[in-house]
């Protein structure tokens, strides 16, 4: 069986591997031809794309063969996304005390506060740096599920897939993301 | 009468999937009488919106 992929199909996954590659890359040229020879290598396929798979994840896959080799090359040692499979075990991550009181109501946080014209920070440099800034202090295992979510943009089940955690465990990771996503810009640049 | 913190992982949760009815209820009778779970929805569907433009970020800079 050879499906025949048509290239727009292809086209439109690129920004997704793209915004992967570069995560994990962190050089934008580098990332570009880790994707060009991955759309390449998906034409030339000669099993194809068997619809096994969503047609994203078969494209990550050999993405991430696309990116282990360069890192092999280059002696870097490869992010992986599944090294951090489970990411309630970490008992520094499950802090909900630091969010809510024992009752479950709101400990401080929006409770106590509101952001004055959040989106005027949108068009401000110095917000996203902050951003920025704010995404990357998540502990590790939180980050790669909130980037894989938000940045890179895949799905919740391709995020479950990607990172071989339960559906539960995502939900509860992403929020626990969010509050502390929230806590560091109300910090560092609404109440700044 | 469900918590802030039960409240607030169902409207994080709601960001990326619709809720059931019981939820979409639970969520909706206690905004109405809660300021912070109120002001939490505000401040989560903005981080989602701040989440989209530096994910369109990302990819304009290529």
């Amino acid at each position: 069986m050879n499906n025949k992929i048509s290239e727009k199909a292809l086209i439109e996954q690129r920004p997704v591997l793209y915004r992967y590659a570069l995560i994990q890359l962190k050089d934008s040229a580098v990332a570009d031809d880790a994707v060009q020879e991955t759309l390449l290598a998906a034409l030339q396929s000669k099993i194809g794309y068997t619809g096994k798979s969503s047609l994203r994840t078969w494209l990550i896959g050999i993405l991430k063969h696309k990116i282990a080799d360069y890192c092999r090359k280059q002696q870097l040692e490869p992010l992986s996304f599944e090294q951090f499979n489970s990411p309630t075990q970490d008992p520094n991550e499950d802090h909900d005390a630091d969010f809510f009181q024992d009752n479950g109501s709101w400990n401080g946080g929006p409770a106590t506060c509101t952001w004055a014209d959040p989106e005027a920070s949108l068009k401000q440099d110095e917000f996203w740096s902050i951003y920025e800034t704010c995404q990357k202090a998540l502990p590790p295992s939180m980050a790669t599920i909130f980037v894989l979510r938000e940045l890179v943009g895949l799905e919740t089940h391709e995020v479950c897939h990607e990172t071989g955690i339960s559906e539960a465990n995502y939900w509860t990771t992403m929020h626990r993301a969010r509050l502390r996503l929230r806590e560091c810009l109300e910090i560092k640049w609404f109440n700044a | 009468m469900a918590s802030c913190k039960e409240v607030s992982a169902l409207i994080s949760k709601a960001l990326d999937k619709r809720l059931g009815l019981r939820n979409l209820v639970k969520v909706k009778l206690h905004l109405r009488i809660c300021g912070g779970c109120t002001n939490f929805q505000k401040q989560a569907d903005f981080m989602q919106k701040a989440a989209k433009q530096f994910r369109q970020r990302l990819t304009d800079n290529s």
